[in-house]
């Protein structure tokens, strides 16, 4: 049981050009359904954990993600079930 | 390819889009009696073109409102009998045998999360020799016509 009706993701995310962390940070972090955002290291620059009420509501919270200047590449991991 | 001519394409695409178009409408767009429709109707019945009638069902409206598509690797001494047990879960609405990287890909409906993974992580993961399963959850539709297959 996530706990919470409809779904919830991780998006992670990589930037490019690396000047374009921060404005894409304050874009995204204002988005609708946007839970938590991070910036990590490693493979990717940050994540972001999600949570979409519908299927339609994911797709257009992922467009809207990927249209934003600088964001290069997402990959998207369901979350089955919240453990802790 | 059987013989189609203009008019047998656009009364396929009229009824692909509105099966229960009527005769007299379909007549009209395509410049036929209703009889002269009628008949080809039945003979595109008959040579298997039209192999039914069927309704849209928006499975959203009935609570179902995951769909993913997963793919599926099995041992292939254990291929038929997979196949035969995923036919059988409701879960699955549509099933494919395939090529490439797995052996199966088969379309889920489930009501939410907590449903589709007790069909990952427990119906599926008992089934007997299922070596990995990889789940892409379908997040928007688009309709797909099919005007130039014609």
């Amino acid at each position: 049981m996530i706990g919470v009706k409809g779904i919830m993701a991780f998006l992670f995310i990589k930037t490019q050009p690396k000047n374009r962390q921060v404005p894409v940070e304050d874009e995204i972090s204002r988005m609708k359904g946007v839970l938590h955002l991070y910036e990590v290291l490693g493979e990717y620059d940050m994540c972001v954990h999600v949570h979409a009420e519908t299927r339609e509501e994911l797709s257009n919270l992922l467009y809207n993600i990927s249209t934003v200047e600088g964001v290069k590449e997402i990959t998207t991991i369901i979350i089955s079930k919240r453990i802790k | 390819m059987p013989d189609l001519d203009e008019i047998d394409k656009k009364i396929l695409l009229l009824l692909k889009d509105n099966a229960r178009m009527s005769l007299t409408d379909i007549a009209k767009k395509v410049g036929l009696s209703v009889m002269g429709v009628k008949n080809r109707i039945r003979k595109l019945e008959e040579k298997g073109i039209i192999e039914g009638y069927s309704a849209n069902i928006n499975l959203s409206r009935l609570g179902y409102d995951i769909m993913a598509f997963v793919e599926i690797s099995v041992e292939a001494r254990v291929r038929r009998e997979v196949a035969e047990a995923l036919q059988k879960r409701k879960e699955v609405v549509e099933l494919y045998e395939v090529t490439g990287t797995c052996d199966f890909m088969a379309k889920i409906v489930v009501r939410n999360m907590e449903e589709l993974r007790e069909f990952l992580a427990i119906t599926l993961a008992k089934m007997e020799g299922i070596i990995s399963t990889q789940t892409l959850l379908i997040i928007r539709n688009y309709r797909i016509k099919f005007d130039k297959l014609l």
